[in-house]
């Protein structure tokens, strides 16, 4: 296996688009990186980079090292995993599996012996001479996989490759990509636009907008503390709420963040583990709020007033929306989503106050979006 | 259209794209519509009946307005034009042209289709726009420049000057067929194939010709159909008697040669030309219908 590496990727297409727009990306050996991002990103193209599918505009890719930029997908000896699986209609899956390996002139008695190998490695035995149209999605998919890993590459690269697959199926392959992956101690780039797969999934989580790595982080940390708006907004199911406040201090000297007219004290952790916070003293800023960060307590209790607007039992728990006035940018109102126990009293209507939890919010920059500290190393 | 269909019928089904409406209405319009198309039918069919029926007529019973089938049928007009006549030669030659100049011209044009659809290079469109731009010229304008060509090549009566010259006229039309099919391949197919370290010769070979089977059919026949009823080529390119064809001899069988017209003759000779196209139709197009079938499911 080997290390890979984006460094300055950029990809322009006639006409303007910016695909990419100078990726910085490195990847261990043996690392199972996730790149997730909405569609349009820019994900794809960056996998498409490693591949030798896309050639870049600026920038380098390296493998173990050494700029592959100029070398033909084939000379990079990574796999690739596609959405639609890609297998080849008109040949059997025993043909698909070894249809790289025949491509590299690998003797037949070694081809066969890695067939075996992976066949039962992924339970396809008894499929080797059916077609890929007598398939089922999964076994399709494990196919794919198959066809990956029986060349015994440099490096896999997996685009959205669960995305085809019902919701039940696809808990159960992303577990067992983890686990192959870990088995084989393969290096991975592994693409999605599923926030929940990419958390599960990866030791290290790219998040990518608009051509850009916003954050490359454990999934922890990209809970915890995100590096700016957009990252809170896109990681957590359901993501942070995002509020205006205005930073202040208490009688005591102490931090406090002004919410809908509500001033509520950010106690001493918070400019313990946030510095520049005493910096930002009588601005505005940004204030992410978790679907933790908050407690309901009944209306007129204390807290920034609100109303329920939405209450979603989701079976073991309840997401509820409450709309608070005057929170959002401009004195507009705006919403917090939270999550909570079933039995949560909330009913859509209802008037409530919402106790914000302050170890667990964030604060960003309203100009940039960038939080106002970056988190110390996680 | 009425819906729903019926409500009395318990289960409720999703609407039918062509749901005729019950009752002696619905009943009306399917007697109309069969109408239609059996007049239709009827319309198409007419001249094949009346050829077939004039060709097992004597020529001295032939009073050219016949509908009714003759009550004493002959094959003698079969047996004169396929044996005195040479028309078992010529068939043989009509043969060799159509299958081998739709063979290099399906060949040809699956390399050129595919070279268009996977390979980037300058000037591809404008390439692409002169070969199919090339399918409006008609052979007539080019029969003298060819036939001069093929002089100075010393090729004219020898057998790859019509042939080549058919599958020259037929490539375009190939390239264009198979272009439109190949263009509508999953790209990812190829891709998967280039990480996979194969060949583009190898993707050509074992990705892009089983998936484009049903094209590959549809072309070769259509080529082969349209060369077996080519008369100019090979009536300038194939002037030795020994390699007449089917319609060059269906040509000379007309009144200009003996002054009257052998009617029933005449008929004979194109049942038999027209015989193995509706044959080679029968059976290639249950092949492309099953070729489609399978190569729907990508």
């Amino acid at each position: 296996m080997a290390s890979l590496a984006l460094i300055g990727a950029r990809k322009a297409y006639p006409g303007g688009a910016e695909a990419l727009r100078g990726v910085d990306l490195a990847v261990a050996d043996g690392e199972l990186m996730v790149l997730v991002g909405p569609s349009g990103c820019g994900k794809t193209t960056a996998l498409r980079a490693i591949a030798g599918l896309e050639r870049l505009t600026d920038g380098t890719v390296e493998i173990d090292g050494e700029d592959v930029g100029a070398l033909e997908p084939a000379a990079r000896d990574v796999a690739m995993v596609f959405q639609s699986y890609a297998l080849y209609p008109s040949m059997t899956v025993a043909r698909n599996l070894s249809f790289g390996l025949r491509a590299r002139g690998v003797a037949r008695a070694e081809r066969d012996r890695r067939v075996r190998e992976i066949a039962r490695l992924l339970e396809l035995e008894e499929l080797l001479d059916r077609r890929p149209r007598q398939l089922s999605g999964g076994q399709r998919q494990r196919v794919a996989m198959g066809r990956a890993i029986v060349r015994e590459p440099r490096a896999f690269l997996m685009d959205e490759p669960l995305s085809n697959l019902d919701a039940r199926l696809r808990v159960q392959m992303r577990g067992e990509i983890v686990r192959l992956q870990a088995r084989l101690g393969a290096t991975m780039v592994y693409v999605t636009h599923d926030q929940v797969e990419a958390l599960t999934m990866g030791r290290r989580v790219a998040v990518m907008d608009a051509g850009r790595i916003r954050q490359c982080d454990t999934p922890a940390a990209l809970y915890e503390r995100p590096a700016d708006t957009f990252v809170a907004r896109f990681i957590g199911s359901p993501p942070a709420s995002l509020l205006r406040g205005r930073l202040g201090e208490g009688r005591d000297g102490e931090l406090e963040c002004v919410i809908g007219g509500v001033a509520v004290a950010l106690g001493a952790g918070a400019e313990a583990a946030r510095p520049a916070l005493r910096a930002a003293v009588g601005g505005e800023l940004v204030v992410g709020v978790p679907a933790d960060g908050f407690a309901l307590a009944p209306g007129g209790a204390a807290g920034i007033p609100g109303t329920v607007a939405l209450a979603e039992l989701l079976g073991a728990e309840t997401l509820v929306h409450v709309e608070l006035a005057g929170a959002g940018e401009g004195g507009a109102a705006a919403t917090v989503v939270g999550r909570f126990g079933r039995g949560v009293a909330a009913v859509p209507g209802d008037p409530v106050a919402v106790a914000l939890v302050p170890d667990r919010l964030d604060y960003f920059d309203p100009e940039t979006g960038l939080a106002l500290d970056r988190p110390a190393v996680a | 259209m009425s819906w729903p269909p019926d409500s009395a019928g318990g289960t409720p089904e999703p609407p039918a794209p062509r749901r005729r409406p019950h009752g002696w209405r619905g009943a009306l319009g399917a007697v109309a519509d069969h109408g239609f198309l059996i007049a239709l039918a009827a319309v198409c069919l007419l001249p094949l009946y009346v050829m077939l029926i004039a060709s097992f007529e004597r020529a001295a019973d032939f009073d050219g307005a016949a509908l009714l089938p003759t009550l004493s049928p002959t094959f003698e007009n079969y047996r004169t034009v396929w044996t005195e006549l040479g028309f078992d030669r010529m068939f043989v030659n009509s043969a060799v042209l159509s299958l081998s100049a739709a063979a290099i011209a399906t060949a040809l044009a699956a390399g050129a289709a595919f070279g268009f659809t996977r390979l980037r290079f300058a000037g591809r469109g404008l390439l692409l726009a002169g070969v199919v731009a090339t399918m409006a010229i008609p052979a007539i304008v080019v029969i003298v420049p060819l036939s001069v060509l093929m002089t100075d090549l010393g090729l004219v009566d020898r057998l790859p000057s019509a042939i080549l010259a058919e599958a020259g006229l037929l490539l375009p039309f190939a390239i264009f067929l198979l272009h439109t099919y190949m263009r509508e391949l999953p790209s990812e197919l190829f891709e998967a194939a280039e990480v996979d370290g194969a060949s583009r010769w190898r993707q050509f070979r074992e990705i892009a010709l089983p998936l484009a089977r049903p094209a590959l059919a549809t072309t070769f026949l259509v080529s082969a159909i349209y060369a077996w009823n080519d008369l100019l080529i090979p009536l300038v390119l194939w002037q030795a008697e020994q390699l007449t064809t089917l319609m060059v001899g269906l040509a000379l069988l007309g009144p200009s040669r003996a002054g009257t017209q052998n009617v029933p003759l005449l008929m004979a000779g194109v049942t038999i030309s027209i015989l193995p196209l509706a044959v080679a139709f029968a059976v290639a197009r249950r092949a492309v219908v099953r070729g489609l079938v399978e190569g729907g499911e990508r």
